[in-house]
Formats: structure tokens, sequence, C-alpha cells
């Protein structure tokens, strides 16, 4: 707290005991704190006998005001006034249609942009499907599992399925056939337990006996 | 339902009000609207303006009585808060200028006093309202609505600050500032009549 507010403070008694002693102790002291108080003490007399007689009303003046502050009261508020019922009805079927319009909305520009600009996304994905019976390599494969061959085997076919453009409609069409492929791919078996070496090396070891 | 209030006299007042006792508006007007103008006055210094404050701020406090929560504060509190905001707004549709001193006469400062005082009285009164109307002129907005709540209407810091919505350390520098401005605001011919209309 600088010296003026200081001063305030301990004009109007807001000063802690050891506060108000130290003000004591300074304008008992300093030349300047006592003619900084003489200068706060006046004005702030000044305000307090003056400011509450300041723009005093005639009773007149705020009397005229009266009448039109009741009637103005009485009626109901501009916001009110603009929005009955019937508007304010129109107002939340108009919410509601447009509540109602936006997954249409969405859906037509989805379809909008589905036309103009996605025409190079294929309609479908590469699929993973189940290795069928008739499929020339599954015998040979199974046989191969079942044989306790140390290496396991796996048949995977991937089906692909493009689509191709055909320049004349514009059409994107879909290809009647799907490619597929079956490839037997060799795995190192999990280690059989107490076993000492991992089976790839007993068997290399085996081998090389 | 009942509420008690700090002033004494407001509690029977607005028991009227919420049994629709339309005398009640008028003698609850009767009692606050000295206040409201006063401090309309001080803060715009402008009698239209302050006239048009006091309009606006009992036709929104008569729709809007029963927002008035005992238990949140004084009813004059509201009242000033109410006050202060539509000041505000007056001050910001008029978007009064800062002018030098010497522009001040030219102003709309007009003093008023009680209508039974002799000639003599009115025209000392008049006299010192223009001095403190003139160093109040001086003031920023801020510092004239701290000090018209301050000694205007005797509120505490901690009522200046809800009203003002501030900190009431804040509204303690607010009135420091305010009397450093006035000291040099008001020359010494003028606190020499005004200790003379005092005296």
């Amino acid at each position: 707290m600088d010296i003026k507010e200081q001063l305030l403070a301990y004009l109007e008694g807001n000063l802690t005991p050891a506060q108000r002693r130290e003000v004591m102790r300074r304008l008992a002291t300093s030349r300047q704190w006592q003619a900084e108080l003489e200068a706060i003490q006046y004005s702030q007399s000044q305000l307090k006998r003056e400011m509450p007689a300041f723009g005093c009303p005639t009773s007149k003046q705020l009397t005229a005001l009266l009448p039109n502050i009741l009637e103005k009261s009485k009626q109901p508020s501009r916001l009110r006034e603009k929005v009955d019922w019937t508007q304010g009805g129109m107002l939340l079927c108009m919410i509601a249609v447009m509540l109602m319009m936006v997954p249409v909305l969405i859906k037509a520009q989805t379809a909008v942009l589905a036309s103009t600009n996605l025409k190079n996304i294929p309609a479908t994905t590469n699929t993973p499907v189940s290795v069928r019976a008739s499929t020339l390599e599954v015998p040979r494969v199974v046989a191969a599992a079942h044989q306790s061959n140390p290496v396991a085997a796996v048949a995977y076919r991937i089906q692909a399925d493009f689509q191709y453009c055909d320049l004349r409609t514009g059409l994107f069409l879909p290809l009647s056939a799907a490619h597929s492929d079956v490839w037997v791919v060799g795995l190192t078996p999990a280690p059989v337990p107490g076993s000492t070496l991992e089976p790839s090396r007993e068997a290399a070891h085996e081998t090389r006996q | 339902m009942d509420t008690k209030h700090d002033d004494p006299m407001l509690n029977p007042l607005m028991n009227r009000i919420q049994r629709g006792d339309q005398t009640a508006c008028t003698d609850l007007y009767d009692l606050y609207a000295p206040g409201v103008y006063r401090l309309a006055y001080s803060v715009l210094l402008h009698r239209q303006d302050a006239e048009d404050v006091v309009q606006e701020v009992f036709v929104y406090v008569f729709r809007n009585l029963k927002l008035y929560d005992p238990n949140r504060g004084q009813f004059r509190t509201w009242l000033y808060t109410i006050t202060i905001s539509r000041c505000r707004n007056a001050r910001r549709r008029k978007m009064l200028p800062t002018v030098a001193l010497s522009d001040l006469l030219l102003l709309g400062l007009e003093p008023h006093g009680p209508e039974s005082e002799n000639p003599e009285a009115a025209s000392l009164r008049e006299d010192a309202n223009r001095v403190l109307g003139q160093a109040l002129k001086t003031l920023s907005t801020r510092l004239r609505e701290a000090v018209a709540l301050r000694y205007g209407q005797g509120l505490t810091y901690r009522e200046m600050g809800e009203i003002l919505n501030i900190p009431p350390k804040t509204a303690e520098s607010r009135i420091r500032l305010a009397h450093e401005a006035l000291r040099s605001a008001m020359q010494p011919h003028d606190m020499a009549l005004l200790e003379e209309f005092l005296g």
C-alpha cells in the first residue's frame, strides 16, 4: 500500500491495529504524510457532505415519470409482443421441418459426392474367403498337414474384386469372375514341450546325423 | 411467501406487491426513485439521461420483481446493479465525449435542489453542484461510478464490489484514485465556494 492508500484506509478505519500504529508513527514524524492526510481528509469530507445532495431530483420530476413507468410495466415486454403463440408455433414448425430435412440433405450430399468425385473407389474391397473344397490345391495342402510334417501348412486364397470402367456408358461395372490364388506357406511350428532344441533345429540336427 | 428483507420498510411493501396491490408499486417507487435518480445523475451528469435511466430501471424492476432473491443480497444492491447497468447502456448509446473543463458550462449539468429553498440558497446550491459536477466530469466513468456509490449512496466497499462486479479492494483503489483526481480538479476558488455554501 502506498501513502495515499494507507491514509485513506486510516481515515475509514480499515487498518489493522499494527498498521494503524505505523501510520500514526509516520504522521507524527513526517511532514509529507501530514500534508497528504490533510488533503485526503479535506476532499473526503467535501464528498461526504456534498455528494448525497448532488443531483437531487425535484418531486415533480419523479412524479411525472411514474404514470409512464406503471403503464409500461403492465404491458408485455417487447420480446413477448413480437412472438405470440401463432408466430411461436410457426417458428417451432420451421425448426422441426429443418431437423427432419437434415438426414435427407446429408444423404443427398453423399450421393452427389459419390457420383462426381468418388468414381475411382471400388464398390467392394478385397475380402478373405474360406478355401473351397473344389480348389485343386486343397487336398494336397491338407494331406501335407496330416503327414506329421514339422512344417505346418497354411492355405489361403485372396479373392480380389475389381471393377472396370465401361468407356461407352461411363459406368463402373464389377468383374464377373473373381481372381483367386492358393499358396502353401511353410511356417516354423511351435516348440514341443520337453524338447531341448527348437523343432526346426532338431530336424536339422537329425538330418546332419 | 413471506421473506425477510434488510430494509424494514421493504418487507411489507414486497408482501403487498406480491398480493397484487398496485399502490405498493407507487410506494416502492417513492422510496427508491430519488436514490436511483441521484446515482444515475452522478454517473451520467445529464438530467434527461438520468430520467430515462430511472424509467428503464423501474419498468424492469416492476416486471421482474420475482427475480429478486433476498438471500442473494439487499434490494438496494440489486436496484443499484440494474441502475449502473442501464447507465452504462445509456452512455454507450450516447458515447459521451470527454471534454475540457472549460467546455463544461455549455453541457447539460443542470443542478437541482429542494423546491422550498430560497433564491439565495438555491443559487449557492447551484454553484456548489456546478463545482462538484465539473470535478466529477473530469473523472473516468469507472471512478465516477465508485464515487457516486461510495459518497452518494453511502455504500461499503463490499456492496460496491457486488454492484460493480469487482473485488472490494479494487473498489477501494478506485476511490483512492478518485480522491487524487478530484483534488487536482477542484480549484481553490471552487473549494472556497463549497466552503461558503456548506459553512
